[in-house]
């Protein structure tokens, strides 16, 4: 009796301390509740069948239904593998990118150049895939392109990318880091202009070299920051970025061998047909995979240091 | 914010992108001559027009159809409609409105849902949207799904006798059955059955540098060596310049039209077909699907040799140049067109000092075409609403009553369109760009409207497709819907494959490697349980045939 | 601040390095992108025939013709898109700064059961329909700017990046400030925010490109032509094109009565107008990204 009261009690007093706190809190979680939580019970739809007259709340339950088109073809693994595989190379590559050119503009002198070579690396950012298919065509043609006058004066044989799935793994993490590293790459930036400047300082009167100071300073004081960039990217690493992938890759049979995600998937097998429990079931089968995925790394990030976690 | 936004947006790409695929589904009615839909009885089936009810015969005041309806309440109508508007098209609905304001007290919200969005929204207006009082639907708009899930107020005859008494009289009778579902009538098609039938065409200065005239091609085979000739003349690649977001992929021309091979198209996507030959009729057991036919193997090793010689342009996948456009710009040798489209095709040519040839030559005798279902557009009434009656008086006049009729489809006569009334016969006017005919509101029209005005060459061609129509007696699916609540998975997974190797047997991406992946493709099917989806089929449309 | 102390050798390596580095990736990103603002003012036909080059063969303005052929509806979503945008990123900087602020605090107990409960929103949603059935019909949305705002005004990311930039600022601050009787919220706006600088033009430029790109909702929301979004505008444009170009090749009446449109230029035409505003946003948040900014002030 007296831990459950003295409990409540500290729970109380823990509320009236923070009462200004949590006050500031309430349009968040006011928004978040009504926006997020509220919607979200539509995830019941996955195990329905779908009418219009019954409803999302009325409909009657059909079990594991919706989610036999994912396993009787025999592809899930290798779909949700390849997910998984190229997501986990685009935050890695852009990872190195975003910090490692952050780090270099902090570092440079020239301030013009440092201005004028940032706009330029936002640009690609504003392209959207259905153009970045023809800046494709444009480099990589096989009759005209960029890459095949290359070729020609080097007296190499010509390669047709579109017949060709050897290239597509690395053109496809390319694309990516091209598209949204000068994007990615603020966040960093903004990180790094909080450094105190006097550690540098300091390490220099000590005669610490710039590559020292670098990977002594620069990169220690940016991890809090790429540990919560990475972990938010885990967080949906199940998860393909179905623009590009339709873009690029399309409806490509030699293309997909290589190329196949769960979202590409599952876009040719609803292209006939508006199943709405079936889009369901497969949201919920990637949502519960990062929600695994995350929490997994988001523990061990916390065993080591508690501080960094994202939750 | 993210995975919300990622996973709507999948659904988003999902809608969109399949608008850029429309394929067959787009077609929108060539309005061929003048001829007039058979009047045979349809079959006896529960919801047929000819068991009229006792009650509710229509008024017989020729002035006012409506007469026996209560229309004192003034009420407005929320119609969702797709399509292209003109410059035009409030000042013409405005005038239309006001008539039917005077006919019938009533006034029609027009609401304009573009293209892009509209497959993404459809679900979304039936499931969520109170105010929508009647809508298009399409067997691309995933009709059939749609109604077995209760998205559209089911009607019977004593309704529509009551409500739509012009449509009920005037509307061709074998368009019901297309509609009609487990007894009940799910929306009203339009009164026109469109026609398939294309044209093959090509330029004079490429025939004359090959030294081909049109009398030598005469069949599919003297086509593709032209094809061959070409690409083996021509540096670079893209004799044909089709691409894989333009126009229809080459499995229509060569693998349907070349082998007389016609779609069971009963809008549920599972590649049901039927060989046609002359003096054939249809049986179920002829029925294959479009894969297993020997036809698809050939077609596939055909256009991986067009892939290889050139034919197709090197990226084929990647281009997203409409094929017209490319032919226009003498980018494609050769290019098919409808009958309409090719009108227009002349005078583009003309104007760019070039002369259009046409290959009549290709479609030879047993080359067929079939009056295809009324059912590519009807006005469905979704459940939520509730003026469902004053929408169906509504859709009536729109429908059947001439003046009104006549304004919505062409607008104002002598302004964007010029009537020859004896010959049924119109002509763009003066001011057609501002509201070009049929634009958006295609379930309006009907077979005896006035057809479009052909240039000379046009017409011959014309009158041989509307002589070369299989007749539904010989191919009688119109109106079947397969039904798949036993195969919802397997159709899926089915689907999925069908997509993933399609285009690229289309355009011949495999290459060398096509025949290993023809099998590769069947054997996937199969284990997705292809032969059980096939006996269904069979099923379900002897059953269909036999009443 | 260009010191002239330091210029020694392994700078001057690092310099030249990452100079070369910063060169090669910013001429890839800026290259193809010249060759989408020279294509939008190539004519249709040289583009289609010779396809897309670095000098185009034959220029012309059609694009850009088609693309404002109705100057006041564009001019509308300019103005409606410029409009959502100021207000949309201002109460989403208040929004993700004050929540991540709450959330950044050591002393703050339920932070991370906090943190949890906003970053599931990310991981699980219902789908599209729940989420359309509660904004149009339980909220009102349609047809009103609301549907424009309020969907991007809070967003989770934004606000993870918030908590862990305030992390870094050290709580002696706010300690030393609590003893001098100052309650949380005046800590958060005198204190914390000015010290936020480069946090703020972050979310800020985040926010704004966000609104900026934004016709998700003007299509789910808004059937008024005239309040639609500028992106919103350009897509349905474009897509109404393509449509009619495949029902051209299948005869319906409108496609073949107007005369061909330029398809690809205006495509490119399209990227321009969107990128053209928005880019002037860019330079003007890089001065926040400076060596030092903040906790120079936190020392003084």
């Amino acid at each position: 009796m007296p831990i459950k009261t003295g409990r409540l009690r500290k729970f109380l007093y823990d509320v009236m301390k923070n009462k200004l706190l949590l006050l500031m809190l309430v349009p968040a979680v006011v928004y978040v509740v009504i926006f997020s939580y509220i919607p979200m019970s539509g995830i019941i739809m996955a195990f329905k069948k779908f009418n219009y007259t019954d409803g999302i709340f009325g409909s009657p339950w059909n079990g594991l239904d919706n989610f036999r088109f994912l396993y009787i073809s025999g592809k899930l693994w290798t779909l949700t593998r390849n997910t998984m595989l190229y997501n986990i190379a685009f935050i890695m590559v852009g990872l190195v990118l975003q910090v490692g050119f952050a780090v270099i503009i902090n570092e440079l002198r020239l301030r013009r150049f440092k201005r004028v070579m940032q706009s330029f690396m936002f640009l690609p950012y504003f392209i959207s895939w259905v153009v970045v298919v023809t800046v494709v065509r444009v480099v990589f043609g096989y009759e005209n392109g960029v890459l095949t006058q290359l070729l020609d004066a080097a007296g190499l044989a010509r390669l047709n990318i579109y017949v060709d799935p050897r290239p597509w793994p690395f053109l496809l993490v390319l694309m990516n880091a091209w598209k949204s590293t000068g994007y990615g790459m603020i966040v960093y930036l903004a990180a790094v202009s909080g450094i105190d400047p006097g550690m540098y300082e300091a390490a220099e009167i000590d005669g610490a070299n710039i590559w020292t100071r670098t990977f002594r300073i620069t990169i220690p004081s940016l991890l809090p920051t790429i540990i919560i960039m990475v972990l938010l990217a885990v967080g949906q690493i199940f998860r393909g970025d179905f623009g590009m992938f339709y873009q690029l890759i399309g409806n490509n049979g030699v293309l997909l061998e290589v190329g196949d995600i769960i979202d590409l998937y599952v876009y040719r097998s609803m292209a006939s047909s508006s199943n709405i429990g079936m889009a369901s079931a497969t949201g919920l089968y990637q949502s519960v995979l990062c929600f695994i995925t995350i929490t997994a790394t988001n523990w061990l990030v916390k065993r080591f240091e508690p501080d960094y976690s994202l939750f | 914010m993210f995975a919300r936004k990622i996973a709507l947006k999948n659904l988003i790409c999902l809608g969109m992108a399949l608008l850029l695929s429309i394929g067959l589904f787009a077609g929108c009615g060539n309005n061929g001559g003048s001829s007039d839909p058979t009047s045979s009885k349809p079959a006896a089936s529960t919801a047929s027009p000819s068991s009229q009810s006792e009650l509710g015969a229509p008024a017989n005041d020729p002035d006012n159809p409506w007469s026996h309806i209560d229309l004192s309440e003034p009420e407005t109508i929320n119609f969702y409609v797709i399509g292209s508007l003109g410059t035009d098209w409030e000042r013409i609905t405005g005038l239309a409105n006001e008539k039917m304001q005077e006919k019938i007290n009533t006034t029609v919200n027009f609401v304009y849902v573009p293209w892009s969005d509209f497959q993404t929204k459809y679900a979304l207006f039936l499931a969520g949207d109170e105010s929508v009082d009647m809508i298009y639907a399409a067997p691309w708009c995933n009709y059939q799904e749609h109604l077995k899930a209760n998205a559209f107020t089911p009607l019977d005859w004593d309704f529509i006798s009551t409500y739509m008494p012009l449509t009920a009289e005037g509307q061709a009778s074998e368009s019901w059955k297309e509609v009609t579902y487990d007894g009940k009538i799910y929306g009203i098609p339009r009164d026109d059955a469109l026609i398939v039938a294309d044209i093959a065409v090509t330029t004079r200065d490429l025939m004359d540098k090959y030294g081909w005239k049109e009398s030598d091609i005469n069949g599919w085979d003297d086509l593709n060596q032209y094809l061959f000739d070409i690409a083996a003349g021509e540096s670079g690649t893209g004799v044909y310049g089709i691409n894989a977001q333009s126009g229809w992929p080459s499995d229509i021309y060569w693998f349907r039209y070349a082998n007389r091979i016609f779609d069971i198209d009963d809008g549920s996507a599972t590649w049901m077909t039927w060989r046609y030959d002359t003096g054939k009729s249809f049986d179920v057991n002829d029925m294959i699907w479009f894969a297993e036919t020997p036809e698809y193997l050939e077609f596939a090793l055909l256009m991986a040799e067009f892939n290889k010689s050139g034919v197709f342009p090197a990226d084929v996948m990647s281009n997203q140049t409409m094929i017209d456009d490319s032919y226009l710009e003498g980018r494609s040798a050769i290019n098919f067109a409808s009958v309409e489209n090719a009108n227009k095709l002349i005078s583009e040519m003309e104007s760019r000092g070039k002369e259009i040839v046409f290959l009549d030559g290709v479609f030879t005798e047993e080359h067929r075409s079939r009056r295809g279902p009324y059912m590519m557009y009807a006005a469905c009434f979704p459940t939520a609403s509730k003026k469902t009656e004053r929408a169906a008086v509504a859709l009536d006049c729109m429908k059947f009553d001439k003046e009104v009729n006549r304004l919505l489809l062409g607008g104002i006569e002598g302004e964007h369109y010029t009537l020859d009334e004896t010959a049924n016969i119109r002509d763009l006017g003066p001011n057609a760009a501002a509201y070009p005919w049929a634009g958006w509101c295609f379930l309006l029209q009907h077979d005896a409207d006035p057809a479009l005005k052909l240039q000379p060459d046009l017409q011959a061609t014309q009158d041989r497709i509307m002589d070369s129509l299989v007749s539904p007696d010989v191919f009688p699916i119109n109106g079947f819907a397969y039904d798949n609540s036993k195969f919802e998975a397997e159709i899926a997974v089915l689907s999925a494959l069908v997509n993933e190797y399609r285009f690229s047997f289309c355009f011949g991406i495999f290459q060398d490697n096509t025949e290993a992946k023809y099998h590769q493709f069947i054997s996937e099917c199969k284990a997705a349980g292809l032969d059980a989806i096939v006996a269904d089929y069979r099923e379900q449309l002897q059953a269909f045939i036999k009443d | 601040m260009k010191c002239k102390k330091g210029l020694t050798n392994d700078v001057l390596i690092f310099n030249s390095v990452g100079f070369l580095l910063v060169l090669i990736f910013g001429l890839m990103c800026a290259i193809p992108f010249y060759l989408i603002f020279i294509s939008s003012f190539a004519s249709e036909g040289s583009l289609i025939r010779n396809g897309f080059r670095f000098i185009p063969d034959e220029f012309s303005l059609e694009g850009y013709q088609w693309v404002f052929r109705n100057p006041m509806r564009v001019l509308y979503a300019y103005r409606n898109t410029i409009c959502v945008t100021v207000v949309g990123t201002a109460c989403s900087i208040f929004l993700c700064t004050v929540t991540g602020y709450v959330l950044s605090r050591k002393d703050f107990p339920w932070r991370n059961g906090f943190s949890l409960f906003f970053f599931f929103t990310t991981l699980f949603n219902g789908g599209l329909v729940p989420w359309y059935i509660l904004c149009t019909r339980y909220l009102g949305f349609k047809n009103s700017y609301i549907a424009l705002i309020l969907p991007l005004m809070f967003s989770v990311w934004n606000m993870v990046i918030a908590k862990n930039y305030m992390k870094s600022i050290p709580f002696d601050i706010a300690e030393s400030a609590k003893v001098d009787g100052a309650n949380d919220l005046l800590i958060y706006f005198k204190l914390i925010l000015p010290l936020c600088k480069p946090l703020i033009a972050t979310l800020g430029l985040f926010s704004a490109l966000a609104y900026w790109n934004d016709w998700y909702n003007s299509m789910l929301f808004i059937t008024d032509s005239d309040k639609q979004s500028l992106q919103y505008f350009l897509h349905e444009m474009l897509s109404t094109v393509q449509a009619l170009k495949q029902l051209a090749s299948a005869g319906n009446q409108e496609a073949i009565t107007n005369a061909v449109i330029p398809q690809d230029s205006m495509r490119m035409a399209m990227t321009c107008v969107t990128i053209g505003p928005i880019i002037f946003l860019y330079p003007l948040i890089q001065k926040y990204f400076v060596k030092g900014l903040t906790i120079g002030a936190v020392k003084g």
